[in-house]
């Protein structure tokens, strides 16, 4: 995901240098504080569920390189082919996609007391105990059950499709009004 | 180098962050990952040095993370004892989650610190905003926490320049940079210089402080560890980092400025403790007077090498305990070591004389 922004000739006589460093100081914190404020509108879900704190911890990975030309690249999150980590989460709900499991299913927490746990930490995957996995007959998605409880805890689904959300990421033109704006900081 | 430090090193080539600092932080990553480790083994928390590593560069979630960690402290026979179930019980995903949260954030917040606090930056946005990031069920008064540590309200916000003190004095971990406190939810944004201009915030000189509020990654490292200063595994750890690690009490701190300081000549000669063949170096004032100041800055000659900085000399210990690549001549050992301004440092040590040269030179297609 790369966004280049380029500074009108006007402005050439100031130090390249430190202005794409200011402009990209903007930047980042524009977009840090949009992905903060987007975790700070997470509610829990019908469910119960509490928010994951999947927004703020991709606020922590912004980065914003400014590079010759004055031009800035802004990426987010951790290199990483996991769609868990933040920075190709960003990306999966920015552009969309769909989401398929390592091994046989994805499993969404569905009662609040294994929000954030994954099945394989709470060795809920023996299918014995504790635990029993079921899959309803000629359904698509199955159930990790508490047998002391009889409550069902995961979800279980073959794969979880994500719609594109352009909303993710402040606009273009947003972000090169918040860059012009360094610029003007220390124009003035 | 490691998942981590590649990433790291990654965000520090294109950044705005000057290279030669770049070797500075990347011996305070080495130092802090050897300090964890080792305070570890006394603690049983050596299993999540490397967890947290891996969880940092997102190769882990925090669930594997959690998982991990239990099985190494089940297999390392760690027992909470009458701890157990309370948030000072390592088991627990309370305990866990707090671990892994602090260092994520620790790491984050130093690297976004760096960003904030360029040149650039500094000029067009001078100052912070402590605001508060994520919803809390019992927030601490986190107004009130400012005031009483020195901090001015404008117009009932937190703000103060980015050099200012008071972003040390509000930390639990005396640093500048979030997080300030254990789960606090707070965070830090910048402030233009034209919106402090109109609160009135004072604001720096432009270019007073540049390079200044760039702290050293382990500034403030220390550990509390359930142990006597005169207890074999206190000893164990002057090993391990000789005068790195200085003991107050029971508590362990890493002295980050110690090899800035013998190259001053402040203090003559540094243990740098255990290296990667158990055995012990150390470096002294006299040795970087006689024969290493003439490999740094403008005082290097040969044109095959690059000029030493002071970050090299800070990556030292990290390169004696585990060096890149380790050749015998004459008796003697050649270490090398991949730093992160793409460049290799030579260190060849004499078994009777300890350090005999200490040089960097260039890797081919290095960044």
């Amino acid at each position: 995901m790369k966004l280049t922004f380029k500074i009108p000739t006007d402005f050439t006589i100031l130090d390249e240098s430190k202005a794409g460093s200011a402009m990209a100081e903007a930047v980042r914190d524009f977009v840090r504080r949009h992905f903060t404020n987007r975790g700070l509108r997470s509610a829990p879900s019908r469910l119960g569920i509490p928010p994951s704190g999947f927004w703020h911890k991709a606020a922590g990975t912004v980065r914003v390189d400014s590079q010759r030309g004055l031009k800035a690249v802004i990426s987010a999150g951790a290199e990483s082919n996991d769609p868990r980590a933040p920075g190709q989460g960003v990306a999966l709900h920015y552009f969309g996609g769909t989401v398929y499991p390592k091994k046989k299913a994805l499993a969404i927490p569905i009662d609040p007391s294994v929000a954030g746990i994954w099945p394989s930490e709470a060795g809920a995957l023996a299918n014995e105990g504790e635990y029993s996995i079921f899959w309803p007959k000629n359904s698509s998605h199955g159930f990790i059950k508490d047998n002391e409880r009889g409550e069902l805890l995961w979800l279980l689904i073959p794969k979880a499709t994500i719609h594109a959300d352009p909303t993710v990421l402040p606009t273009d033109e947003q972000l090169s009004e918040v860059a012009m704006s360094a610029i003007w900081e220390i124009a003035s | 180098m490691t998942a981590a430090e590649k990433i790291l090193q990654k965000a520090l080539v294109t950044s705005d962050i000057g290279s030669e600092k770049w070797n500075s932080i990347q011996a305070g990553l080495r130092d802090r990952a050897f300090f964890s480790a080792r305070v570890a083994e006394v603690r049983f928390l050596d299993a999540m040095r490397s967890q947290i590593a891996e969880s940092l560069s997102g190769n882990l979630s925090q669930s594997e993370f959690r998982k991990a960690v239990r099985e190494m402290l089940t297999h390392g026979g760690y027992d909470a004892g009458e701890n157990r179930g309370t948030i000072k019980d390592l088991m627990t995903k309370a305990r866990l989650d707090l671990i892994f949260d602090t260092n994520r954030k620790m790491a984050q917040g130093y690297v976004q610190h760096l960003q904030a606090t360029t040149d650039g930056a500094l000029a067009a946005f001078p100052a912070y905003e402590l605001l508060r990031a994520e919803p809390r069920k019992m927030p601490r008064n986190w107004p009130a926490i400012w005031q009483q540590k020195g901090g001015t309200l404008y117009q009932g916000r937190m703000i103060a320049p980015k050099t200012d003190p008071i972003w040390t004095r509000i930390s639990r971990f005396g640093l500048p940079y979030p997080p300030f406190d254990y789960n606090s939810g707070m965070d830090i944004f910048s402030v233009s210089r034209s919106e402090c201009l109109a609160l009135g915030v004072p604001l720096p000189e432009p270019g007073s402080a540049n390079g200044a509020s760039a702290p050293s990654f382990n500034d403030n490292l220390q550990a509390e560890l359930p142990i006597a200063d005169n207890s074999p595994e206190a000893d164990r750890l002057r090993e391990a980092f000789g005068d790195q690690i200085r003991f107050d009490g029971n508590v362990a701190h890493w002295r980050g400025e110690l090899i800035q300081e013998v190259l001053s000549g402040k203090v003559r000669s540094a243990k740098l403790g255990r290296g990667y063949d158990g055995r012990n170096l150390s470096i002294s004032h006299n040795i970087f007077k006689d024969h290493l100041h003439i490999h740094v800055g403008a005082e290097e000659h040969d044109r095959r090498n690059i000029p030493l900085t002071k970050g090299d000399f800070e990556l030292l210990p990290a390169m004696w305990r585990n060096p890149s690549n380790v050749n015998k001549e004459r008796n003697r050992d050649h270490l090398e070591f991949e730093t992160f301004d793409g460049g290799v440092l030579n260190l060849i040590v004499d078994p009777v004389k300890g350090i005999v040269s200490f040089y960097k030179m260039k890797i081919p297609g290095g960044a």
